[in-house]
């Protein structure tokens, strides 16, 4: 699922507490600030607010790391993963 | 097969003396073997059934739909349509009862997961008992009164 512009949203799901979620955030930060990642979108979610919209993602624990309304990572990614499933996603969106 | 007593059942399925022979007397129970001084023996068919009541009636059903299902449970192929159209209904509703089930196990999974890996006590459930104070002390609207 992705927008019409063919843009990547990615939504971090964090909790109050979750000392690895801040961490999670600042890393795909740092991975969007690279060439090539303009059109991606980041979002940080609560999970307290949007509670029933995590639990319908799948999310279980946090940090969650949803790309295009898809559940990705379940724990926080090292950068190499990251950046690779952002790029297999924007050559997903190329192919169409 | 082993047989049983009314005590034997009572302590079994939690259920009273009195509830079995009542539900002998309204048909939920057939066929109950009695010794010649009339104690009533139950067995293994017996206890099969009782737990559907007590399934069923967990899923708030009532006595007169569970003998209905009963029938079904007792003979399938020959349940009249009626009854056939009950075990659909049900059917349909432990599916919606499952899936609010399901639901409700996700989300306490996630907020247990959430407490656990949290050192200071439970925020997300601090989080969202705020969220709940802040609701109620919402202006009423006329229409809530």
């Amino acid at each position: 699922m992705h927008t019409p512009d063919n843009t990547i949203n990615i939504e971090i799901f964090s909790a109050p507490g979750c000392s690895k979620c801040g961490k999670a955030f600042q890393l795909v930060e740092a991975v969007l600030k690279e060439p090539g990642n303009e059109s991606v979108n980041l979002r940080r979610v609560n999970i307290v607010d949007e509670l029933d919209y995590a639990v319908n993602l799948g999310i279980r624990a946090t940090p969650g790391i949803v790309i295009n309304g898809v559940l990705v990572f379940t724990a926080m990614p090292d950068t190499k993963t990251l950046r690779k499933a952002i790029q297999s996603r924007q050559a997903l969106i190329k192919q169409e | 097969m082993s047989d049983y007593r009314i005590g034997d059942i009572s302590k079994q399925l939690g259920l009273t003396a009195d509830t079995l022979r009542y539900y002998e007397k309204i048909g939920l129970l057939q066929n109950i073997h009695r010794t010649a001084s009339g104690t009533r023996i139950y067995n293994d068919k017996n206890i099969s059934r009782l737990k559907f009541i007590q399934r069923a009636q967990k899923m708030n059903f009532t006595l007169a739909e569970i003998k209905d299902l009963l029938q079904m449970r007792e003979d399938p192929q020959h349940a009249r349509a009626e009854v056939r159209e009950l075990s659909h209904r049900k059917l349909a509703e432990i599916e919606i009862h499952l899936q609010d089930l399901t639901t409700l196990r996700n989300e306490l999974t996630l907020l247990v997961n959430l407490c656990t890996g949290s050192e200071n006590g439970c925020p997300i459930i601090e989080g969202i008992e705020e969220g709940v104070k802040k609701t109620n002390k919402r202006p009423r609207n006329k229409l809530s009164r």
